[in-house]
Order: C-alpha cells, then structure tokens, then sequence
C-alpha cells in the first residue's frame, strides 16, 4: 500500500526533551491518530512534518518527496488544523476567502462557502468575534477547501463541545470517501480517534511505543481483572501494564488472549491502552483509569 | 504571494483609512489658517510674513512627525504585533521564505511611499500657499520622515531577527543610542569648547546640510530596506522561533 508519510528514525533535542528515532507511516486513503499525553512529542513530530523546525536526524517524506526540498509542492496539498487560532482578529469570512485564493492553486470558493453555509458560520462577522467552535470550523474550512490530499490537525477537537466535535468528525469522514485522502489527526480524545482512525500510533516522552492498525491494537488487548493472587497465573511477558488497587489487580494483556479465556476479559479502550502502557506499572490513586475519554 | 499580500493589507486598511482622515484634516486645517494669514481677516496682522512663516514652519514639523508616527504604528501593526498563531500557520502554506518576507514588505513600503507622498503634497501646498516652495524647503521633513522608516525598519529586521518584541526595542534603542552618543563624542573632540552658540550653529549647518543633500537621506532610506528586508529572510529560513 502507497504511503502518504513516511517518518524514520526522527531525532529532535531540546533542553529537557527530544524525540528519539520516531517512525510511522501513514498509508494512503486512512486516518491516523496520533496519541501520546501532553508534552509527549505529538506536536514536535508534526511540526518536524511539516518543516516548522529543523532536525537533528532522520528523514520526512510526504507523498513521496522530502519535507524539506520539495516544501511548496507538498504543502500546496496539505491541509493544517492547530488547535490554536490562527487567522488575523480584523477579517471576516470574504477576507479569509480573498486571501487563501491568492495562495492556493486549486482553491475552490464554492467549497469554502459551501463549507461556511454549512457550519453556520457567518460571512461578515470578523474573526475576534467568533466563539473557539466557530474558529475551528473556520481553520477547518480552510483546510478541506483547497482540494488537500492530507490533513494534518494536531489536536482539532480540544476544547470543542461533544456537537461540535461530532460534527466535525462527519466532515472528516466524508472528505475521506474518495479513498485518495488521507488524515494525520492527533488528539487527547482518544473517544474521537476510535471512531474515526484505522491506525493509531502511541507516543510517550519522545519515543513511538506503538504503530498499528486501529482493530489489531484493540483486539490484540484485553483487560484482566483479577484478585492479587491470580496474578501469578499471567505470563509476565504478556503483561503490557497493570495497576492494583484495593479490590485486586486490572491487567492489561498485550498478546496471548485466548490463553486466559477462563478469566475474565474486558476489551480495551485506546484510553485505557495508552493509560496501561504510560502508567500502568504505578499503583493508580483513584483505582481506574479515566472513563471519560480524556487522558 | 499576492494572498499574503491581501492578508497584510486587511489588517492594515482600517488604519489607512483613519490615516488618511487625519491628513486630509491637517489639509483643511492648514490651508484655512494659511489663506486666512495670506488673504483673510489675519492679513493686517501680519504684515511682513512673520506668522505665515511661522505657520508652515509648525505645519514643517507637525507633518513628518503625524507620518512618522504612522510609520511605527504601521509596523505595529503588520510586524511588531503578536501573530504567534498566523505565524506558525503561514510556514505551513505553499510560499517560499523569500516570499512570506516579501508580502510583509511590499504592504509596508508601499503605505511608507504613500504617506511620504501624502505629506510631501501637503507640505507642498502649505508651502505654495506662503509662497515658499522649493524643494530644498521639503529637505528636513522629508530626512525626519527617513529617520522614523528607518528606525522601524532596524527594529523589525531586528525582531525577526530576535523573535521577541522586547528584545528588539532594547537592541533598536541601542543601536541608535550608541550611534547617536558616539556622533556626540565625535562632534566634542572636533570642537573643545562648545557653548550654546556654537551648537545653535553646528545645528543650522545640520540643517542647511539636510536641505541640500536631502535626497541621501531617501537613499540611505532605501538601503536600510532592503538589508533589512534580507536580514529578515535569513531569521524566517531558521523559522523555528516563529512556530
């Protein structure tokens, strides 16, 4: 299968953080959700996608060509989403259409005001004056309106209310029905990632834990839960993380399900996963993870 | 490019519109108080000239120091201005550096001429109404208008150049302090002894200087432009403090 991106051993160093070898690929008409907590590199190695920053090691090709020699040709079919606002206070909807047309080849003005009608975005009202679900939507537009082949969004949905989020996952799974494009998506919200992304890849302090096809990592998962002296009867080597609490041990098992049928198996969430993976060798305060789809 | 261009120039258009008012105002203002000194009601109480004269001279200074500020308020508005989210957005669209830099400075530069030939027009007429138009009277004006661009245009290409706004007031006032001290410096070891007198001199030679060699300071305008505008393009290749 195509690849849209290909990372390779990806070095970025800061004082106090780096991104150590980061690998993965995006294959051509998926979506793929990048998750890792806050500060674990998501945005770091977007920027590195994007030549926002220099690096100090591997390589970046997008559709084929290098991030860096070939910038122009890739981003003219890249769509950006950042979770910040990123348009001028003083302009309005006409301004913003009037200036993306002047940059974009292929702008199409039926499809961002088709997209402004659709989101119920007003066309007058200037940019300051739109609420945060308004100025994603905006960014949104934007971004699907200028026939991109790739969207990358480095947490699109944070901060938007649940209607606004799912709204604007239909838009993503619609621009995705042509199976030419593809989306590079990440997020927090891993409830948001499960609904939309065939691939998820983990990041945890600069380094890439895992990159797999969304169903494989959920079926190869299972929760255990089970008293402490049960515990001795799992493979350690099965073990992808456990957390004790009060009432027993949850164990989170990596590989080998069918080996513990005789005992209670609960599929995994991807929250539950990362949590497992990042946490899970520390006995957690509350007992369990966060149900609420946020890490 | 042309939409970076029409990003900038949004931004900048109300305050065109307002600058642009202000002109037309100080327009009206002087031209109703020069025709009332010449020709109206105030024409017996000036017989020989003297509050004319007085008059454009104020309207002399007035005027470069409106478009000088106008000059920094522009580039509040299109450089100095906290655009950390634009700015990280504007790396990730098809145009090339040189180009990003480039939008930035044709919406500057193309408002700085504007206004200089606002006020260049006004001045002029100020000064044809008094009867005194020369070009050489235009020369201290137009160089104190020169000083305010390129002071500004210093101070961006020091803040692309830096990335923080702070930073690039401290060094821009350096800069000029340490010029301006060491002009002082230079100016006392020349002349040992110098009284009041002899720096009301030194200072109508300054001037007599700039009237007639004006046109270096619209030159030295020009240079400063383009080193800046290149300073820039070498801050924005190394990007990662505008993202």
């Amino acid at each position: 299968m195509e690849n849209i991106i290909e990372i390779k051993g990806l070095v970025k160093n800061y004082d106090g953080f780096s991104l150590k070898e980061v690998g993965f690929c995006l294959p051509k008409g998926s979506v793929m959700g990048f998750i890792g907590q806050n500060g674990a590199g998501k945005s770091t190695t977007i920027k590195a996608i994007l030549n926002l920053i220099k690096t100090d090691g591997g390589s970046v090709t997008v559709f084929g060509k290098d991030s860096v020699k070939d910038e122009e040709a890739i981003k003219e079919q890249i769509g950006v989403v950042f979770d910040e606002p990123c348009f001028h206070d003083v302009l309005n909807a006409n301004q913003i259409n009037k200036v993306f047309k002047g940059i974009y080849k292929e702008w199409s003005e039926e499809a961002f005001f088709g997209y402004m009608k659709r989101f119920e975005l007003p066309l007058k009202r200037k940019f300051k004056d739109f609420s945060r679900g308004m100025k994603m939507k905006m960014q949104i537009a934007v971004a699907l309106s200028h026939n991109a082949k790739l969207l990358i969004m480095d947490e699109p949905t944070s901060g938007l209310d649940p209607v606004v989020r799912n709204e604007v996952l239909d838009v993503f799974m619609e621009y995705l029905l042509d199976g030419e494009r593809s989306i590079l998506i990440s997020s927090h919200i891993t409830v948001d990632l499960e609904k939309i992304a065939d691939y998820v890849t983990f990041i945890d302090k600069g380094r890439i834990f895992m990159s797999d096809n969304k169903d494989n990592v959920l079926d190869n998962h299972r929760i255990i839960k089970c008293g402490k002296s049960d515990i001795d009867k799992i493979d350690s080597g099965d073990i992808a993380g456990k957390r004790e609490n009060e009432f027993g041990v949850e164990v989170l098992i990596k590989s080998n399900i069918d080996r513990y049928s005789d005992m209670t198996l609960d599929r995994a969430t991807l929250d539950e996963i990362i949590l497992f993976y990042v946490k899970g060798n520390h006995p957690s305060p509350a007992g369990h993870p966060s149900k609420e789809g946020n890490l | 490019m042309k939409g970076l261009i029409l990003n900038d120039f949004f931004c900048v258009k109300k305050f065109l519109i307002i600058y642009v008012r202000i002109f037309i105002v100080v327009l009206i203002v002087g031209s109703v108080l020069l025709l009332g000194t010449i020709h109206g009601n105030l024409k017996d109480a000036d017989p020989h000239g003297e509050l004319t004269d007085m008059l454009v001279g104020m309207f002399d200074l007035i005027i470069p120091l409106i478009a000088g500020l106008s000059v920094y308020a522009l580039f509040e508005e299109v450089f100095f201005a906290d655009k950390k989210g634009w700015s990280k957005y504007m790396f990730c669209l098809p145009v090339c550096d040189y180009r990003k830099v480039a939008a930035r400075y044709i919406v500057a530069t193309s408002t700085i001429v504007l206004s200089l030939v606002m006020f260049i027009g006004i001045s002029a007429a100020f000064h044809s109404i008094a009867g005194s138009f020369t070009w050489k009277a235009l020369g201290v004006p137009i160089a104190f208008y020169c000083v305010a661009v390129v002071l500004s245009y210093t101070g961006s290409a020091f803040l692309y150049w830096l990335g923080d706004k702070k930073k690039m007031g401290i060094l821009t006032m350096s800069v000029y302090l340490i010029g301006g001290g060491g002009a002082v410096v230079y100016a006392r070891t020349l002349e040992e002894s110098v009284r009041e007198e002899k720096l009301l001199e030194i200072l109508n030679k300054i001037i007599d200087f700039t009237k007639d060699y004006w046109y270096l300071a619209l030159i030295v305008t020009v240079v400063v432009i383009v080193l800046s505008y290149f300073v820039a393009v070498y801050a924005v290749k190394r990007r990662e403090k505008f993202c």
